[in-house]
């Protein structure tokens, strides 16, 4: 049965914090015993205590400049991301969740730049990086998969071959040896018939198909992190059931973090920890899943959680949507960015920004009235 | 951050206007000399100083004078005059070839385009033919049927240009028509004729501008070819091409037939060609560019 | 038993045993070029004021069915009556009646208008093929369809481009009811949207079925918004229609093993929610090698032999829904279980 509109407060579970113990220290001893789960796992990047930050981000901004001035596309957002964990990142499209996703590894578009007070993997500074340092983490130790596998693959090459020259990247592997480990990586995604597949070419396979041969490819190296960007949003319904179970199963396998990008707040109430919801360009609540859903704090939150819950209730009431739309984001509004649609809007959230701040317990929120 | 956003939001400023200020440049110029050219060719009669066909057998090879400002050819006649009247068959030739072109392109293009199957085959076919021929070829090869004379090879370089035009107009009908803008004004009951004039034309309008300025000074090279060969205008009427034609015997001795032509010529397609290439980078601002 | 709209009872559209069948394409090393059914046998109706809903994956055929009413993509046989009229035998009048009172809204906003022209001419466009009214009403129909929808009157003189994507729906909603039709295909109207969007034009839909009494033919692949709007929905598959009946009794007790597969998928908003997800394995056959029998045994997890040899007829529930499956009945009993995980091979 689904909860009412606004969610009742859930009995406590045994709900692992954003920080797990227990459990997840052991599947990390498991593998410092020296048996990598995959193969394809390199011995010098065994992961350490689970607990341990994998991926930290501090006041990460993009920022585009063009003559004279500079826009804002992300403003100061923060991520920890740790193994075994998946931190959502919400919003609606032009929220800049996908443009935070590539400033990880910097990989944003020309004319965009990143800056960050911190951004680190592991002991790795990321921020300072050159270009040759980054070119060997992207694929090896941060991997990502997006939203159109079609589009992201090369239409005249067989995809065997283009998971070859992946595997040649990151493994060193050759002819007979890359074209088995291909074919390996491929049952490890539930292709079927996978010998016969890596001679075909893209557009002789399904959506669904392609995407798990992306995630083939994107996990080929044994990434620490993977960022999966829509990863279901041009597949079917029931594909995206698929696709999903599988990316949960690979990090179990695998002890990844996963960071997933999504507008849609079904496939992170199953498959995330912790959600950042995002909002022109800022984070606007951080909360781990449970609390997000049983009491959303940001009024963006709240409506966005009603909306959907009002489409997918088995009745047919007339919804009460959001009304205008989201700001662009060359012209911010000052103040809060919610502001002219938020039904609890006053004059101080007009003038003044708020601040992500602590509401309870594994919540933070950018509201000034949140918690009232 | 909030400190240093607030200061970079400070510092706004209009970003547009040295941008926009780098393309004109192209169009000035090559606006003002093709302009100055077709003004040459209208008011020839008024300006050029002589008759174009007025002999002065004495005056025969003279170098540039008072009297004749840029001298005389074989058999006297001004060559300034000559210039000045030899400037409208070739403009005409550029102007009325490369509109032939544009239009019997543009009509082949959308019906190929538009209806597809069978029509598209053998347009295609007819196309590929004709681009197949070099178009001096062609041009002699129609002037041989036609004869030789100015509105023969006016047809001769149109023909040779609208393969271009076709396959662009195709090709932009091809993808227009498999749109869902024209799936919607289909099931909307809008009928051939008002989907191609409606949903398909505008879409052409820009690249046929542009695809015409491109074509303008290859149609002049073009005629200026033909009339090299005598195959346009016929002596005595002054044609440039026929001007470098008849001057290269004598180029030892009075060079000025030969190079005067060639200078005018060049500044037309470069004039021409500025244009394009303005248009061009209006069209698609991200193009790359020879010049900067 | 059929629960039936309000007081007008007339039928809009009744489409009987649509076939629509495309030549395959010629593959390197096959000479012959096989007919693909991608429309096979689909039967529906769809009352005034009533919104069908037309659910099914990629492949399943219920674009082209959309585009086989419309007269879009020829069909090869079956009868589409609108307004009463049959349009086989209605001849030009017939057709004529169907492009005016029947429209369509796309998924893709921008897609659909022409770039190159004004928001009010987009809107007029009906009017002016149809030469409806004079210039004056026409421009006086698109100011009050602009207010309809919910855009400001200034939007006539600007083009689609400056517009939102929620917006750019609104102008093709608008132009869709220019001409008054009393039937609109949406073909997956809101896919495109953001959620907060999609609530926006699914609540205007819904108003403008209100005030203008025009009926939809709704095709979705998400239930969820499907069922918010659709009095009675259709589940398609593979170029039949599985399950057919009154939305909130398909939707809350599904019959069909495929129908079941899809509403259990749909990704619940709550963490906390147990999903017992029943996941489909493999994919949709290509509509070239449909499966003998039953088109879904490849996939069922009931699947006997009888599946295989035999295909199912719709059967009536008595709350209304009609099922394609040998063992509907069986299964919501419980008393035919499951085959195992593994489907049967083609």
């Amino acid at each position: 049965m689904r909860p009412a509109h606004g969610g009742t407060a859930e009995p406590e579970r045994a709900t692992p914090p954003p920080a797990p113990a227990g459990n997840d220290a052991d599947r990390a001893g498991a593998a410092d015993a020296g048996a990598a789960p995959d193969g394809g796992l390199p011995v010098a990047s065994l992961p350490r205590a689970a607990s341990d930050p994998l991926l930290t981000a501090r006041e990460l901004c993009v920022i585009r400049a063009r003559a004279g001035a500079e826009d804002v596309f992300v403003h100061g957002v923060s991520l920890t991301i740790r193994r075994h964990h998946t931190v959502a990142m919400v919003g609606e499209s032009g929220c800049g969740k996908s443009l935070t996703a590539l400033a990880l590894t910097k990989l944003t578009p020309p004319g965009f730049r990143v800056a960050a007070k911190v951004l680190r993997l592991d002991d790795i500074d990321i921020a300072s990086l050159p270009e040759s340092g980054l070119r060997e983490v992207r694929g090896r130790r941060i991997s990502m998969v997006f939203q159109n596998p079609m589009s992201a693959l090369n239409p005249v090459i067989p995809v065997g071959r283009q998971i070859a020259q992946v595997l040649r990247r990151h493994e060193g592997l050759r002819g007979r040896r890359a074209r088995d480990r291909a074919v390996e990586l491929l049952d490890q995604v539930e292709v079927p018939d996978p010998g016969r597949r890596i001679r075909q070419y893209p557009f002789e396979m399904s959506g669904g198909m392609l995407q798990r041969v992306m995630i083939a490819m994107a996990l080929s190296g044994g990434p620490d992190l993977l960022i999966a960007d829509e990863p279901t949003t041009a597949l079917d319904t029931t594909l995206q059931a698929q696709i999903m179970e599988l990316l949960k199963q690979r990090q179990r396998d695998l002890g990844m973090g996963l960071l997933l990008i999504s507008h849609d707040l079904g496939i992170v109430a199953s498959a995330a920890d912790e959600v950042n919801v995002m909002y022109a360009g800022r984070v606007v609540e951080h909360a781990d899943v449970k609390t997000l859903f049983a009491s959303p704090a940001h009024p963006y939150t709240r409506a966005l959680l009603g909306t959907v819950r009002d489409i997918a209730s088995d009745t047919q009431n007339d919804l009460a949507p959001i009304p205008g739309a989201p700001p662009r984001l060359e012209q911010p509004p000052p103040g809060c960015p919610f502001a002219p649609r938020c039904p609890l809007a006053v004059e101080r959230c007009r003038t003044e920004l708020p601040e992500l701040r602590r509401i309870r317990a594994r919540q933070e929120a950018a509201c000034h009235r949140a918690g009232e | 951050m909030a400190a240093a956003e607030s200061a970079i939001r400070a510092a706004d400023v209009p970003a547009t206007a040295g941008a926009a200020r780098r393309h004109d440049w192209r169009f000035i110029v090559g606006g003002v000399g093709v302009g100055i050219f077709v003004l040459a060719a209208i008011f020839a009669p008024v300006a050029a100083p002589y008759a174009p066909n007025a002999l002065d057998v004495a005056a025969r090879l003279d170098p540039p004078s008072s009297t004749h400002l840029l001298g005389t050819d074989q058999l006297g006649r001004d060559i300034l005059s000559r210039l000045l009247y030899g400037l409208r068959p070739s403009l005409e030739a550029s102007l009325a070839a490369v509109a032939l072109a544009a239009l019997g392109g543009t009509v082949l293009g959308l019906a190929a385009g538009y209806f597809g199957t069978w029509l598209d085959e053998i347009a295609t076919r007819v196309l590929d033919l004709l681009i197949a021929w070099p178009s001096v070829f062609l041009g002699i090869a129609i002037v041989l049927v036609l004869g030789a004379g100015e509105s023969e090879i006016i047809l001769a370089i149109g023909f040779a240009e609208l393969p271009v035009f076709a396959r662009l107009v195709r090709s932009i009908a091809l993808v227009n028509a498999a749109s869902e803008h024209v799936e919607a004004a289909r099931a909307m009951g809008a009928s051939h004729v008002r989907i191609m004039r409606v949903h398909i034309l505008p879409f052409v309008f820009l690249p046929m501008v542009v695809q015409f300025a491109i074509a303008a000074p290859q149609a002049l090279v073009a005629e200026a070819g033909l009339n090299y060969l005598g195959l346009g205008t016929q002596p005595p009427n002054p044609s440039l091409g026929a001007m470098v034609s008849e001057g290269q015997t004598y180029i030892s001795q009075s060079s000025g037939q030969v190079v005067f032509p060639v200078i005018v010529i060049a500044l037309l397609v470069i004039c021409l060609t500025l244009i394009a290439d303005g248009l061009q980078d209006k069209l698609d601002p991200h193009r790359r560019r020879v010049l900067p | 038993m059929e629960i039936v709209a309000g007081a007008e009872d007339r039928t809009v559209l009744d489409v009987s045993d649509l076939v629509v069948s495309f030549r395959g394409a010629r593959r390197a090393g096959l000479t012959e070029r096989r007919a693909v059914r991608a429309v096979d046998g689909i039967s529906l109706r769809i009352g005034s004021r009533e919104t069908l809903g037309l659910v099914g994956e990629s492949g399943s055929g219920k674009s082209t069915t959309a585009r086989a009413i419309l007269q879009l993509v020829p069909a090869r046989s079956g009868t589409v009556t609108f307004e009463g009229a049959n349009l086989r035998s209605a001849g030009r009048n017939g057709r004529r009646n169907l492009r005016r009172h029947a429209q369509m809204i796309f998924q893709n906003p921008l897609g659909s208008l022409n770039a190159r022209l004004k928001v009010g001419s987009i809107i007029r466009e009906p009017l002016d093929i149809h030469q409806i009214g004079d210039r004056a009403a026409r421009r006086s129909r698109v100011q009050e369809l602009l207010e309809l929808v919910g855009l400001p009157a200034d939007a006539v003189g600007r083009f689609p481009h400056e517009f939102s994507g929620g917006q750019q729906q609104r102008i093709a909603i608008a132009r869709a009811l220019a001409p008054e039709p009393s039937l609109i295909i949406c073909d997956e109207p809101v896919a495109a949207l953001d959620v907060s969007i999609q609530a926006q034009i699914l609540q205007l839909l819904k108003d403008l079925q209100r005030t203008t009494g025009v009926s939809y033919l709704f095709i979705a692949h998400d239930l969820n918004v499907v069922r918010h709007v659709s009095r009675r929905t259709a589940i398609m598959y593979l170029g039949k229609i599985v399950e057919e009946g009154p939305s909130l009794a398909l939707f809350g007790a599904p019959r069909h093993p495929y129908t079941q597969a899809l509403v259990s998928a749909i990704p619940v908003p709550d963490p906390s929610a147990q999903q017992r997800r029943t996941v489909l394995h493999g994919e949709i056959p290509s509509p070239a090698n449909v499966p003998s029998g039953c088109r879904f045994r490849t996939r069922c997890r009931y699947v006997t032999e009888r599946c295989r040899a035999e295909e199912p007829r719709l059967e009536t529930a008595s709350d209304g829904v009609s099922v394609a499956c040998h063992f509907w009945r069986e299964i919501a009993e419980g008393s035919h279980r499951p085959a195992g995980d593994a489907p049967v091979p083609a």
